[in-house]
């Protein structure tokens, strides 16, 4: 049976507007397909950047602690083993038996002028490795220390105020504490050329606040194309242990800011 | 009751209206272009209200309405999405639907004084697909006022759904009464300028230098 004039235009109606209708759906489905996937590919790139970051966190901490043995092996070569060398051959010839008094009175001098040195040197080799001031009197005598023997040599002025309690129980990881700001310290001085330094530390419910200025040549901080040493990487790594975070600002000609905020318990 | 519905809608477009132009000093290029394209349709509002109230024939100012949001919201897509190909069908689309548009006008010029619901159809559906490509580019990249997006999208599927609606009704001959299609239409309008609204006020205190 033929189709009616009226009958085809109802058709025509009834298809045209479930096209326009799916024409809707069809852009919404492609909608939800294509957002999913970005998702999901976005999902993957950050999980391998941070799994990358990791890893090179990891190649720093063994980076550097093959590099600490390397100093102290030199150190203990140049500062200790040299000496007692010395030591060793000078007690040699004091057993030679035809030597005048005067000689063996010279020679024990000398004994014990290098021995003297050899136990100095160790102890500087044994302080640098761990601050004992840090070890028996805590963070802030530690830091106090430290801000004072870099104040004795007069180029850079440093300045640090403190109002937190430290609990010298978590000694082990006020450690890290010290450990970064040694490093800030030791950068100030050598690349930054600051003859001002500030810090300070402050405490807020859980969270200290350390806030590290100086007033050096400042660097390209965004810069990662520039080649990073050590002393950051370390830096962050140390922070991630503390469960930390930290930005750092830095405009040339005006320095450099630090801002660590990070809770001991 | 829809007398109070009306006047609330016209009320909440005035207050977008002039919103939009107290902040549209510091804003960037694209938030001005939608600053205008709810100017310029609270204008057509205006005008159909009168020439209704006149008793005059405002049918062929639906023609005015869609093709002037059709280029307003163009060129904004056009300015917020980023991708040149997008942009570059932007352009051929926006020419192509014009000119076809257009040379029906030329040829059967009493069809400016009907209803034309291909015409509808031809330009809210590019809207809603770049509305949806901006929410996808928004995905990634930093949000770009996104209630700007999210508004034309669900206002342009909903009117587009309830005027194919009223034409299959119209053409099985179901009698229904005219207030429903009043309502949806005004109650869709009125989403759609609190979804503006709660964007527009975000706008404000956020100074947007571009
Ligand atoms: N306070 C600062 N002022 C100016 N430049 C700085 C400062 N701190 C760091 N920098 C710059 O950042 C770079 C990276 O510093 P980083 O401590 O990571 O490495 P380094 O000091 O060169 O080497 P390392 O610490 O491993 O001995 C430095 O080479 C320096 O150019
Ligand atoms: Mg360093």
């Amino acid at each position: 049976m033929p189709l009616g004039n009226e009958e085809i235009k109802i058709a025509q109606t009834i298809i045209a507007v479930a096209l326009a209708f799916l024409s809707i759906a069809l852009v919404m489905i492609l909608f939800f397909y294509f957002s999913r996937k970005k998702i999901v590919q976005k999902e993957i790139e950050k999980r391998e950047l941070e799994v990358n970051h990791q890893k090179e966190l990891l190649h720093s901490v063994l980076v550097t602690q093959e590099a600490e043995r390397k100093r102290i092996a030199q150190d203990l070569h140049d500062d200790i083993s040299s000496k007692l060398n010395v030591v060793a051959l000078h007690t040699h010839l004091l057993s030679t038996p035809d030597i005048t008094d005067l000689e063996r009175t010279e020679i024990m001098q000398q004994i014990s002028d290098l021995t003297g040195k050899a136990l100095e040197n160790s102890r500087r080799i044994a302080h640098d490795l761990l601050p004992p001031v840090f070890e028996r009197f805590g963070l802030h005598a530690g830091i106090e220390e430290l801000v004072l023997e870099f104040n004795t040599s007069k180029t850079m002025q440093v300045t640090y105020t403190n109002s937190v309690k430290f609990d010298e129980a978590k000694n082990d990881k006020l450690l890290h504490v010290f450990r970064i700001l040694q490093e800030l310290l030791n950068n100030s001085l050598r690349h930054g050329k600051a003859t001002q330094v500030q810090i300070i530390m402050t405490q807020q419910n859980d969270q200290i606040q350390l806030q590290y200025t100086d007033n050096g040549i400042g660097f390209e901080v965004h810069d990662s194309s520039k080649h990073r040493g050590l002393g950051l990487k370390n830096i962050e790594s140390r922070v991630g242990i503390l469960n930390g975070t930290f930005q750092v600002e830095s405009q040339s000609g005006q320095g450099v800011q630090y801002n660590f905020n990070f809770s001991i318990v | 009751m829809l007398k109070v519905l009306n006047l609330f809608h016209y009320f909440i477009h005035l207050v977008n209206i002039v919103l939009l132009f107290r902040v549209y000093r510091n804003q960037n290029y694209s938030v001005k272009v939608f600053t205008w394209y709810i100017f310029a349709m609270g204008v057509l509002q205006l005008w159909v209200t009168i020439l209704s109230k006149m008793h005059l024939n405002n049918l062929y100012l639906s023609h005015v309405y869609f093709i002037t949001q059709f280029l307003f919201l163009s060129h904004y897509f056009h300015t917020v999405l980023i991708d040149p190909r997008i942009k570059k069908g932007i352009r051929i689309t926006t020419i192509a639907l014009v000119s076809i548009i257009g040379i029906q006008y030329v040829i059967y010029p009493d069809m400016f004084w009907e209803f034309n619901l291909v015409e509808i159809y031809l330009m809210s559906m590019p809207i809603i697909v770049y509305a949806t490509m901006h929410l996808y580019q928004m995905l990634d990249q930093p949000k770009v006022n996104y209630n700007f997006t999210l508004g034309p999208l669900m206002y342009l599927i909903g009117s587009m759904s309830l005027f194919l609606f009223n034409f299959l009704m119209n053409q099985f001959r179901i009698k229904y009464p005219a207030d429903v299609i009043m309502w949806f239409n005004i109650i869709l309008f009125m989403g759609y300028h609190l979804i503006l609204f709660t964007q527009i006020i975000r706008l404000k205190k956020t100074k947007v230098c571009h």
